[in-house]
Parts: C-alpha cells; sequence; structure tokens
C-alpha cells in the first residue's frame, strides 16, 4: 500500500472543505450584514434632567444615523460606539456592551471598540470574552503605550483566572514596552505574591513603590510578603503605610470618557475626587459648574467654600459658607467647616459656636472635639479646651494632636507636672508614635522646672524616635536631653548633626541660625543644659 | 486517652431507608438538588417594601436559619422578612405596610413544613435584617435574635412552642441599624453572649451617586459601632463594647461570625465590613479583643483591596485542621487558608474561586460537604445589589487539591433558576445524611433544595446536647480521624449570611465505613472520646 497516497486523499478532502467554507463566508459577508445586537433603553427616567438630556440626544443621534441607509459600516460603528461612550460614562453597562459590541462587529479593526468592549466585559467579571476583545485590540497596529496598556489589561484578566503563566507572559509584554512603569512594576510585584515567590514580589512592589511614592495600596502585598518571610518589624512598618490608592496605568480613552459625564452629582463627585487628590483649582470648577447647576442646593456651596479656604481665598470661601448656612441652616458640614475657617481666621467665638452646633448634634466626633478645644484654647478658656481635649482622646485614642495639645495647654498655664503626666499616658497607649514621645523627650529634657527634667530618659526616648524619623528637630531635641545630662561634647555632636539636617531639608537660614546659637550655648555655658 | 462513657444514642438506620427510591444510584454522580419549597408548604415571600429596589436598606436584607426549635430532632425554618418603612420605602410600597412579617415553619418530617408564625408569636413585623439563634437561658431550647432596621428584637423560647419577646427585659434592644449577629461564650462562664454587627446610618436625603449606580452605596453614609453584650447569667446582658476594645464607630459591619480560630481556647469574633477593612478580634481570654485583621492577613483582599465583604464562614476547607475563612463579595470574592499561628492567604484567585465569583454579586457562603465526599464544598447565594436582577446561585466542589469546581449547572434544572440569593442556611432537613439547602431570596420566595443522591457517600451526622457541667455547648469542637484524615467541625451560631445552618456536626465520609476517633473538646478544654463508631447514623451526644 503507498502510504501517501493514503494521507493524500484526506488532505484533498479537507481542503475541499476549507475552500467551500472559505468562499461561503467570502459570498455571506458580502450579502449579508452581521447580526447586530438590540441596543437596551435604560431607564432613565431618575437622572437629572441635564444627564437625562444628554443620554435621550445620544440615543436619539445615533438611531438617525442608522436610519440612513446610505452610511457605511465605518461611520455605523462610529454611531454605535459613541452612544457606547455616553452609557459607559454613566455605567449603564448592558447598553454600553451591546453599542460596543455592534461597533466592533461593524469595524473590527478598531481598536477602541474592541478595547471597550474588553474593558466592559472585565468589569462585569467574564474575564474569558474580555481576553477576545483585549487580544484582538493587541492585534491591531496602534501605539506602543496603547500595546502596554491592553497587555496589562490582559495579564489582569489571566491573574484573576488564576492562570498566572499566561498573566506573566502578558505582563513580560508590557514591560518590555515601559520597563520603568510602575503599574507594570506593581502587577509583576503583585503576581509574584499571588506566586508565593516572596522576595520577587518584595523586589518589584519596592520598586514600583519608589516610582509613585504615593501608591500606597503597594504597602500591603509588601508587607505580606515581608510577613511570609519571617521580617515582621518590616511587615508591620508597611501595615501601618497601607492606604487605597493603587496605580493604574495612563488610560487615556477611559479618561476621555469620564469626561463626558454631567450634572450635579457628577460635579460633586468629581470635585471631590479631584479634591482628594489636592486638585484643588480643579476641584474648584467642578464645584462652580454644581453651583450653577442648581444653586439652590446646599452641599455645592459647601464645598465651594472649602475648596475656596485651601486656595487661600477666604473672603469667597467664607461668603459660600455663609450661603451654604442660608440655604440650610442646620447643615452640619457647613457648621464644621464654618468652624474651622473661623479658627484659622482668629475668629475663635464664632469658631467655638459653629463647632459646638456640629458636636452637639455628633458627638462622638474626636477631630470636632479637637477643632473645638483648638479654639478654646486660643480663646484662652482652659477649663473648656481641657474637657474637649480629654473627649477627643477618649473617643479616638489615636487622635495624636489632642495629647500633644493637651499638654500644651498645661504648659500654656505652667502646670508642667500634668503637661508631663498626659504625654507619659499617650506615651504609654501609643508607645511608636513619633510625635508625643518626641514632645514627651523634648519637656523631659527642657521643662522649666528643673526637678521634673530627666536627661537620660529623654535620651532614651529620643534614640527610638530618631530611628524613625531623623529630622532636625528631634536631633537638636537629644542635644539638648545631652546636654541636660551634664555632656556637652555630645550636645554639640548631635546639635552639628542637626545643622546637618537642616540644611539637607534647605531649611531658612533663621532655623540654621537658632541652631547655632544652641550649639554656642552647648559649647560655653557651664552647665551646659538649658536654664 | 482513655474514651469516656457518655450518654449516646444511636439513631440506627435512619439512611437504610432514607434516600432510596429517589433514582439515584450511580457512584461518582453529583447529587441533584430540587426544590421542594412549594410541595414542602412553604408559601412565604420575602418583600423589601417596595417594587424596585431605590436604596441600600432595601437591598441589604436577609437571612434565614434551620433550627430545631421545638427539639424534636428535625429541622424547622424562619424566614426574616422586610417591611413598608415611610423612612425607606417609596410610597408605591404602601401596599405592603402592616402586612409583611417574619415566619417560623415547623418541620412535620416527610418534607413537609406548618406555618406556625402565629402561635408561636415571633412574627416580628420590623424591617428585617439577620436571624441568629442562642440558648442565652441555659433551658436547652434555641432562643432567636432579629436584628431589624430599626429596633431589634429578641424572642425567648419558653419550651412549649412559643416564644416571649424578652428584648426590653434583657437588655440587648438596638436601635441602630444592625445586620449580622452571633451568640458566643466569650468568658467561658457557660453563659451566650451577643455581638451585634452594625452596619452604617441610612440617610434618606442623601441622593449622591453615579447614574448608573441607581442608589448610593455604603460609603455615602458613616459607619456605626457594633456592640458587644455580656450575659449576666440571670437572663439580663450589659454592654461592654467600650470595655472589651471592640468599639470601632467607622464599622460598616455585614455578616458576623464566631468561632475559636486560633485554638486558644476562647472563642474570636470575625467581622466583614463593607468596603473597609474587616475586623478580626481574637479573644485576649481576659474579657477583652484585639483586633489583628491586618497582620493576620485578613483584612482586606489579596493586594489591600476593600472588598464589599457580606459575611464571614469558618470552615476548614483544605482540611489541615485549621479553620479557614469564606467571605464572599460583590468581587472575586475571598478565600483565607489559615497556615497556623494566626497567618492566613487569601487564595481565590488560586483556587478558582475568583474567576467564578467574579461575574456575580455574592452575599451567602456556606462550607458544606454537600456530596459527602470528605471535603468541604461551597454554596453561594447570588443577586444583584443595585437593581432587582437577580443571578444563578452557586455551588462549588472541593476537588482535594485546594481547587474548586463549578458544578452549578449540573445539579439539575431546578438549581439553575436565578433569584435575588441573600441568606442561606445548610442543613439535614430530612435527616437522610446529607446537606439540603435554605436559600432566602429578597423580593420573592425562599428556595428549599433537597439533597438527592448526597447521601450515597457515607456520613456521621453529631447530634450534641448540653450536660449537667457544660450546660452550654455553642464552641465545642469535633475532630474526626478517618483512615488518617483530619476532619474537623466547631459548633457555631450564625454562618453564611445574616444566617444560621444546621448546629448539628455533618462528616461526610466518602466510602470509609467508620471513623476512627472523634475526639470532642468542650468550651473548658475538657475532652471526651469516642472510637470505632460506625458510619451513616444520627450519634445523640450528651456532654458531662
Amino acid at each position: 500500500m503507498n502510504l501517501s497516497t493514503q494521507h493524500f486523499k484526506p488532505r484533498i478532502i479537507l481542503l475541499f472543505i476549507f475552500c467551500f467554507a472559505f468562499s461561503t463566508a467570502v459570498v455571506n459577508s458580502q450579502e449579508t450584514t452581521p447580526k447586530l445586537m438590540p441596543i437596551p433603553h435604560p431607564k432613565l427616567d431618575h437622572l437629572e434632567k441635564e444627564i437625562f438630556d444628554q443620554l435621550s440626544q445620544g440615543r436619539q443621534t445615533m438611531e438617525k444615523h442608522i436610519a440612513n441607509p446610505e452610511l457605511d459600516g465605518v461611520n455605523r460603528a462610529l454611531a454605535y460606539g459613541k452612544l457606547g461612550h455616553l452609557y459607559h460614562t454613566y455605567d449603564f453597562d448592558d447598553a454600553a456592551e451591546a453599542c460596543y459590541y455592534n461597533a466592533a462587529l461593524l469595524h473590527p479593526t478598531v481598536y477602541r471598540w474592541n478595547y471597550c468592549m474588553g474593558y466592559i466585559l472585565e468589569d462585569k467579571g467574564d474575564m474569558q470574552s474580555a481576553l477576545v476583545y483585549y487580544k484582538r485590540a493587541r492585534s491591531i497596529q496602534v501605539t506602543s503605550d496603547l500595546v502596554y496598556l491592553v497587555n496589562i489589561r490582559i495579564g489582569d484578566c489571566y491573574k484573576a483566572l488564576n492562570q498566572l503563566d499566561n498573566a506573566g507572559y502578558a505582563y513580560e509584554l508590557a514591560e518590555e514596552i515601559l520597563p520603568e512603569g510602575a503599574s507594570i512594576l506593581a502587577r509583576l510585584g503583585e503576581l509574584a505574591f499571588a506566586r508565593k515567590e516572596y522576595e520577587r514580589a518584595v523586589g518589584y512592589l519596592t520598586l514600583a513603590l519608589e516610582k509613585a511614592p504615593g501608591a500606597n495600596k503597594l504597602h500591603y502585598p509588601l508587607a505580606m510578603s515581608y510577613r511570609r518571610l519571617g521580617k515582621m518589624d518590616l511587615a508591620k512598618d508597611h501595615l501601618a503605610r497601607r492606604g487605597k490608592v493603587g496605580v493604574q496605568p495612563p488610560d487615556p480613552l477611559l479618561d476621555k470618557i469620564a469626561g463626558l459625564k454631567r450634572g450635579f452629582r457628577v460635579y460633586i463627585l468629581q470635585g471631590k475626587k479631584a479634591f482628594s487628590a489636592k486638585r484643588y483649582e480643579e476641584a474648584l470648577e467642578y464645584f462652580k459648574r454644581a453651583v450653577a447647576s442648581n444653586p439652590e442646593d446646599p452641599s455645592g456651596h459647601v464645598n465651594l467654600g472649602t475648596t475656596y479656604v485651601f486656595l487661600k481665598d477666604y473672603d469667597s470661601g467664607r461668603k459660600s459658607l455663609e450661603k451654604a448656612l442660608e440655604l440650610d441652616p442646620d447643615n452640619l458640614t457647613a457648621h464644621y467647616n464654618m468652624g474651622e475657617f473661623c479658627f484659622y481666621a482668629e475668629e475663635f467665638d464664632k469658631a467655638v459656636h459653629h463647632l459646638g452646633v456640629f458636636i452637639k448634634h455628633t458627638p462622638d466626633d474626636a477631630y470636632a472635639h479637637l477643632m473645638i478645644a483648638n479654639a478654646y484654647r486660643m480663646n484662652r478658656q482652659p477649663d473648656e479646651a481641657r474637657q474637649h481635649y480629654k473627649k477627643a482622646i477618649e473617643l479616638d485614642v489615636s487622635l495624636e494632636h489632642a495629647w500633644v495639645n493637651l499638654s500644651t495647654l498645661f504648659l500654656d498655664y505652667q502646670a508642667y507636672h500634668e503637661a508631663i503626666q498626659i504625654l507619659e499616658a499617650g506615651y504609654e497607649k501609643l508607645p511608636h508614635n513619633v510625635m508625643i514621645a518626641h514632645q514627651l523627650a523634648r519637656y523631659l529634657a527642657m521643662v522649666p522646672e528643673k526637678k521634673l527634667r530627666n536627661g537620660a530618659r529623654a535620651a532614651t526616648i529620643l534614640e527610638k524616635v530618631i530611628e524613625k524619623h531623623p529630622d532636625y528637630d528631634v536631633l537638636k531635641s537629644m542635644a539638648i536631653a545631652k546636654a541636660e545630662q551634664g555632656d556637652c561634647a555630645q550636645a554639640v555632636s548631635w546639635i552639628e548633626k542637626a545643622i546637618q539636617a537642616a540644611r539637607q531639608d534647605s531649611l531658612s537660614e533663621d532655623v540654621i541660625n537658632s541652631l547655632n546659637r544652641n550649639m554656642a550655648h552647648f559649647k560655653t555655658a557651664k552647665p551646659c543644659s538649658l536654664p | 486517652m482513655k474514651p469516656c462513657r457518655l450518654l449516646i444514642c444511636f439513631w440506627a438506620g435512619v439512611t437504610l431507608l432514607a434516600g432510596y427510591g429517589t433514582g439515584f444510584s450511580t457512584s461518582g454522580a453529583l447529587p441533584q438538588l430540587r426544590d421542594i419549597s412549594q410541595q414542602a408548604g412553604i408559601r412565604f415571600i420575602h418583600s423589601f417594601g417596595d417594587e424596585k429596589l431605590s436604596n441600600i436598606v432595601e437591598s441589604a436584607g436577609a437571612g434565614c436559619a434551620l433550627i430545631d426549635y421545638d427539639r424534636d430532632g428535625d429541622l424547622d425554618i424562619y424566614l426574616v422578612n422586610g417591611s413598608y418603612e415611610k423612612s425607606v420605602n417609596h410610597p408605591q410600597g404602601r401596599q405592603f405596610s402592616g402586612k409583611l412579617k417574619n415566619a417560623l415553619y415547623r418541620n412535620d418530617g416527610h418534607n413537609r413544613f406548618t406555618d406556625v408564625t402565629g402561635s408561636a408569636g415571633v412574627g416580628d413585623t420590623g424591617y428585617g435584617m439577620a436571624v441568629v439563634a442562642g440558648d442565652y437561658d441555659n433551658d436547652g431550647d434555641p432562643d432567636l435574635y432579629v436584628t431589624n432596621f430599626g429596633p431589634n428584637v429578641f424572642f425567648r423560647n419558653n419550651g412549649d412552642g412559643t416564644f416571649t419577646d424578652v428584648t426590653r427585659k434583657s437588655g440587648v434592644g438596638c436601635d441602630l441599624w444592625s445586620l449580622g449577629a452571633t451568640f458566643l461564650d466569650m468568658d467561658n462562664d457557660g453563659w451566650l453572649d451577643l455581638y451585634v454587627g452594625n452596619y452604617l446610618a441610612y440617610d434618606p436625603e442623601y441622593r449622591y451617586f453615579y447614574a448608573g449606580d441607581g442608589f448610593p452605596g455604603p460609603l455615602a453614609y458613616s459607619g456605626q459601632p457594633d456592640i458587644l453584650f455580656r450575659n449576666n447569667g440571670d437572663g439580663t446582658f450589659t454592654d461592654i463594647t467600650r470595655k472589651s476594645g471592640v468599639y470601632n464607630p467607622d464599622g460598616r459591619a455585614m455578616g458576623v461570625s464566631s468561632c475559636d480560630f486560633n485554638e486558644d481556647g476562647y472563642t474570636d469574633i470575625f467581622v466583614a465590613n463593607d468596603a473597609m477593612e474587616n475586623y478580626m478580634y481574637k479573644n485576649n481570654g481576659n474579657g477583652t479583643f484585639t483586633n489583628i485583621a491586618l497582620f493576620a492577613g485578613t483584612g482586606f483582599g489579596q493586594n489591600g483591596e476593600a472588598t464589599s465583604a457580606m459575611s464571614p464562614e469558618f470552615g476548614d476547607f483544605d482540611r489541615n485542621g485549621k479553620m479557614d475563612i469564606l467571605i464572599p463579595d460583590m468581587g472575586y470574592s475571598c478565600l483565607f487558608l489559615h497556615s497556623g499561628t494566626e497567618f492566613y492567604t487569601e487564595v481565590s484567585s488560586l483556587t478558582g474561586l475568583a474567576a467564578i465569583c467574579g461575574q456575580y454579586t455574592s452575599w451567602s457562603g456556606n462550607f458544606f460537604d454537600f456530596d459527602n465526599d470528605g471535603f468541604l464544598d461551597i454554596l453561594i447565594t447570588n443577586g444583584d445589589s443595585h437593581f432587582f436582577e437577580p443571578e444563578e446561585d452557586l455551588v462549588l466542589l472541593n476537588t482535594g487539591q485546594k481547587t474548586l469546581k463549578n458544578v452549578s449547572r449540573l445539579l439539575g434544572k431546578d438549581f439553575s433558576q436565578k433569584g435575588m440569593g441573600r441568606g442561606s442556611a445548610v442543613g439535614d432537613i430530612d435527616n437522610d445524611g446529607d446537606l439540603d439547602i435554605l436559600i432566602l431570596n429578597i423580593g420573592g420566595p425562599p428556595a428549599l433544595y433537597e439533597n438527592v443522591g448526597g447521601n450515597s457517600g457515607n456520613w456521621l451526622m453529631l447530634d450534641i446536647y448540653p450536660g449537667q457541667k457544660h450546660r452550654q455547648i455553642v464552641g465545642t469542637k469535633a475532630t474526626a480521624r478517618i483512615k488518617g484524615d483530619l476532619h474537623v467541625r466547631h459548633i457555631m451560631t450564625s454562618t453564611g449570611y445574616l444566617s444560621q445552618s444546621d448546629s448539628r456536626l455533618h462528616f461526610g465520609l466518602g466510602s470509609a465505613g467508620m471513623i476512627d476517633v472523634i475526639t470532642l473538646t468542650w468550651p473548658d478544654g475538657q475532652q471526651t472520646t469516642l472510637e470505632q463508631v460506625p458510619a451513616n447514623q444520627m450519634v445523640t451526644v450528651t456532654a458531662p
């Protein structure tokens, strides 16, 4: 039997089948339109008018275009895709998905339709389907930053599917494009963590944090990696620094979609987002739009007023907060912010009034008690101040400023023993708190009532503080503690270190001069401790 | 250790009859889940007091419980209902005003239930969230604590089929918005204490949200502190929240559970908080607790993300003798494996849980060995959180290799139905040796699934009663050794989301015909050993 003939026949049959199928597909593609998805009608009746109009008009525009029989596939895709962006903006995901599906079907070689479709599916948790669209997007010739982005998304999907090798491959492709990118370093770190490669995780996450120090969410996997490596102190240190800010790759398309948002609530939310990110000018613009959109809503004025204050436009800030209280005299946020504003404007009576209203309705807010205590203190009402500082501490023992300010209040009235006593209590509760420890050490080193001084203990406390926080002021306190112990040479040595630290931090000449005066005292005075 | 003499009563032959006639006989085939709620006579329909979901209160409830309230040896059903509240619901829900109440169904045997709500006096009409059962007065029958949006209610079981509202007398009323609650004996004094998880300060006037969300989420409101009540042993409780160190005014507790996860002899507490870090309160043994969630690795998801954690469920998923924790959420859900020394590792991706749950909004999770193969499988309830969009529930099979397989679509057409799943409880309703399922769907009827064929694998059930010395058995741990394998179960109160499962201890044994040794560790650390216990029976044990 001729083996080659045996194999030849099936090959011919397969080729025939393939040719038939291909020709059928070509004919079909020419003669029939692809099967499009109907676009759901999300309920819009509960929306603000501005958003309702935006979405309704977007829908009408799309329908008008689609009804035009002359419109080619590219522009039909565009009509669907643009409406998809609008629905996507307001999280009407099902409607957005249908629009993107149609757009990608009608014009499959456009990156953004495939990318957006993938994004919506990933957001819904359908990773397998998301991967199909992301891979299509990747296969389209686009700029390297978009390839970087889509590789990250592909890696994220694979990671969620626990296909860690595939995730790693996608991330490596992204890494080749932008090896120093914080978002890819973070993901490689998280992937290593998931693979239980803790040393590698530490390496990547540390690098990512160097690139994006504000991405405090990365401290968590870093802490867990250190914990696994048995480095408990480092683990605890990073846990204490954890936060909510992650690191996302730049995504111009999604940014553009987010920019389509309209309406009072959206302006407020966008303003708050910008405010939280300390982009105060941008927040101001959003809050102005919110107030213009609904001038009768006090929350717009509250946010606007607060932002003005942060931008040091105090007159405008006061007007906005007053307007908020005029519209809603019981608005607690307005009272609180007005209280803070009055405090910084040194109108302590008014600060006490507004903060008092807030506390009356919100008696468990520790920070409000701290603020009103500060106002009372500045208003020379020590009994009230003391009472509120203590309440603040009772409500939130970790409120370091309450401990420290209460001690300062005692100091104001020469109650040195009580000042030290309260800091001792705070130090016992919060032994790792730098501010409390430093303040206690400083008092022990130089409190005017000499019998209360304890230079040795101050130095012991400061040694731990310096490990974490070798700031010039702490170094100066150590110098004072050494002088109090009578070790003038050490005092000089520490004050030199303080001067060096101040110079490194580019502090003003006034600070340097002050430290130099201390040095002169430690070198010449006998004893060198402070009088 | 020498085996201790016990008051043991073997319910021999129970399963020799049960399970036959079902048509299930193929070894290795999956059990089927048959919805018997209608034929069982369950006419309860949950309502959230409105026609469509329009705020977070309507979306948050509700739970259910499988308890033997009349101590007749079979599981009864308690279902929590919503209510029409003017301050919560849209006026279109007025039609429900005064018509909604919780329900108690008595198990009459043969999968038939009778509504005894009225005669028992437990038809609370508050806006119900959770139910938790525990014998707070040590009289031998379970009492019921019901949490509400509004004042909570505590029902004392009179032992004669009726209950008395003792909320005021006992001092466990709470006007905050409570969700989860759990009974535990925190100080091992033989009296059950009560931890109540409070959610947030709902403000109906607050209406800022992205259009697509439908209504504001949990971070739009400030959190509320949970409350820990210590049982004084005289029918009253004392609020020891601050004194015990569990005062956290910013918490947003959803589910709450208790278990001695570190096996130091003192029951610990886990609080699943919504959209923020969880709390894991380690019992210090001196009346105080320390939150160790962060360092234990259970505060957040794998990479530090705050999840919308719904409900903590304890169980030994990987059979290493340590209690692991399952927490469903709106994202990928979390499964924390306990590696000892109070360290947990989140493995939802590694086990495949993330890929499955990522497509759903998950609420309740139960560990249960539904095919009696000796490994704890997982039940998950699903349903959208912001819109009335039902989703299908899930049964995930534990492969024994630290991975999960989604077999939900292989369990019969009944289980494919979609619902707005919230609370769930598992238990052996028909005493046939396999675990059945009760799911509370909001805005609709509950589902009661009979497990058909789960008992093709061998099993053993421990029904433990209090004794002269041990008047309280919550916290008791049972360790079974079967051919060298370790199986651990704890008697706990709250399980799943806002719910409570069968408190009897179920062991799937696979092909093993006998348990070599069962060690019962009572709450005070004293141990009792049973040896050579044959499979396929309900063993009643009375504590010393």
